[in-house]
């Protein structure tokens, strides 16, 4: 039961230093709206264009949030070598990856679940449905596995703010491309077959990761 | 030089002559595209050396991150410096061959997108080992990137295919005066690439002695103190 | 490449520019290689002449 408590402190930190400070939420939803204008002015687009670049702009702007989230979570651990501890504590190294994954996922999941109304208005399509789910939690999974691992790999290089942007977009791409179809089959007239391809790509995705992910954070945490 | 890689440099020098001769002189030109499908002799070789390079660079991490002999993470860091090597040629003479052949610099097809995206994850393969200070830290950085680079290439293939409508590029049924030329194409390449590989690994295992020399004589003038 | 364009309009500048471009690249990593080589050695004859006065 120890090891449980442990990851509940872990997770409930990062929580509740976003709850009170609400940096990152805030940030992000000003940021987001900031790269939705930017968009609008760089690119000249007609209202049908705006319609159908609607799910690749909201995937964007996500994406380019959630790295920045990603950066949030750990910068306090970092500073203070409180993984190193928490490692030296005896906790499972895998419990602790999925206590910082699941930081992160939740962090994300409600950044996009305050900017999807907002940039439904903005954006103008509608891609409100159950559906929408299947994309954003599986996009979410995908992507904290690798930004866990990732936010490690950055911090040993010397600039670690610039480089974990350079190693998270490509690498992300998949679940980028697969969340942004989804999401523009979700937002018109649609069957669930449709879906099916891009299903089989963020669900494989996520099960690669979920099992490689651990084992490399594992084994890279000696620092 | 060892004097078995001094060996090997004449060999792929005089390989990659005759495959000159064999691309310029022997083999016929295309009746619909004449002689600028000549590129295709130089640029599918490097784009399949390209992948190659990256796949064994993705086992070479997975094997580094279980032996943590630094010998293999050398032979990952050279085969990665010469793969980013290959990928751009493949991307550069495919733009090249692209303009005349289909009056476009560059198009998004699925496999043009996942060569970029390679190249990509190469350069930040190469960017990351150049950002970070010491050899340790930079084979960590390095193999995690090979390992999810090499996984998700294939991914970002199914899912760019998935995207486009079109029908894939074109397919070659080639004429068998031009298969041979072709198949010595990518045997006189492979050779000049594994060349250039062992080339950079001898160098890079020579620094990594020089760096290990450094520590033990740093070590040795503070213990004198 | 529009200079190539304005200078040779046909396919063969293209072909030519593919191999040049490609050669030099080549032959460019392998002079490097051997920069990289000799800065190497020399460090190392260095370290040997040092210890040896040692």
């Amino acid at each position: 039961m120890n090891f449980i408590k442990i990851m509940w402190f872990m997770v409930a930190k990062d929580l509740l230093i976003e709850l009170r400070t609400k940096e990152f939420l805030s940030a992000s939803l000003v940021l987001g709206l900031l790269l939705v204008i930017v968009l609008n002015f760089g690119m000249q687009m007609s209202a049908a264009d705006w319609i159908m670049s609607g799910p690749g702009i909201l995937w964007i702007c996500f994406l380019f949030t959630s790295v920045i989230a990603v950066g949030k979570v750990f910068e306090n651990d970092f500073n203070t070598d409180a993984l190193l501890g928490v490692d030296l504590l005896g906790l499972n190294r895998d419990f602790i990856f999925i206590a910082k994954a699941l930081s992160v996922f939740i962090l994300i999941s409600v950044m996009e679940l305050i900017l999807i109304p907002v940039f439904i208005v903005l954006l103008g399509f509608n891609p409100i449905s159950l559906f929408l789910l299947l994309p954003v939690v599986l996009f979410n999974i995908g992507f904290s596995l690798i930004s866990t691992v990732f936010a490690v790999v950055a911090r040993q290089t010397k600039s670690k703010d610039l480089m974990l942007p350079i190693l998270l977009l490509p690498i992300n791409l998949p679940i980028l491309i697969a969340a942004v179809e989804m999401t523009h089959i979700i937002s018109g007239e649609f069957v669930f077959t449709d879906l099916t391809n891009w299903l089989v790509v963020l669900v494989g995705f996520d099960l690669i990761y979920l099992v490689i992910c651990p084992w490399i954070f594992g084994i890279i945490l000696d620092e | 030089m060892k004097s078995g890689t001094k060996y090997f440099v004449w060999i792929s020098a005089v390989l990659i002559l005759v495959n000159m001769y064999l691309i310029f002189v022997v083999a016929p030109p295309d009746m619909n595209l004449g002689e600028v499908q000549r590129i295709f002799y130089l640029h599918v070789p490097m784009a399949i050396l390209s992948f190659l390079l990256f796949f064994i660079v993705a086992g070479l991490s997975v094997w580094y991150l279980i032996k943590k002999d630094p010998k293999i993470d050398n032979l990952s860091n050279a085969f990665a410096e010469v793969g980013l090597l290959c990928v751009v040629l493949a991307l550069v003479t495919g733009s090249i061959w692209g303009r005349p052949v289909w009056g476009v610099w560059w198009t998004w097809e699925p496999r043009l997108t996942t060569t970029l995206i390679l190249g990509m994850i190469y350069v930040a393969y190469v960017m990351a080992r150049a950002y970070t200070e010491n050899q340790q830290k930079s084979a960590k950085v390095a193999s995690v990137l090979g390992i999810i680079g090499g996984i998700n290439v294939p991914i970002v293939y199914y899912s760019v295919k998935l995207r486009s409508i079109h029908p894939e590029g074109t397919v070659w049924d080639l004429p068998s005066s031009m298969l041979y030329v072709f198949l010595f194409s990518i045997l006189a390449f492979s050779v000049l690439i594994f060349v250039l590989v062992r080339l950079r690994y001898h160098v890079l295992e020579t620094e990594s002695y020089l760096a290990k020399l450094e520590l033990t004589s740093n070590q040795k003038t503070l213990e004198n103190l | 490449m529009i200079l190539l364009q304005t200078v040779a309009p046909n396919n063969f500048s293209f072909l030519l520019a593919a191999y040049v471009i490609s050669g030099c690249a080549i032959l460019g990593y392998f002079t490097y290689i051997e920069i990289k080589r000799r800065q190497a050695k020399k460090l190392i004859q260095e370290i040997a002449l040092e210890s040896l006065k040692e």
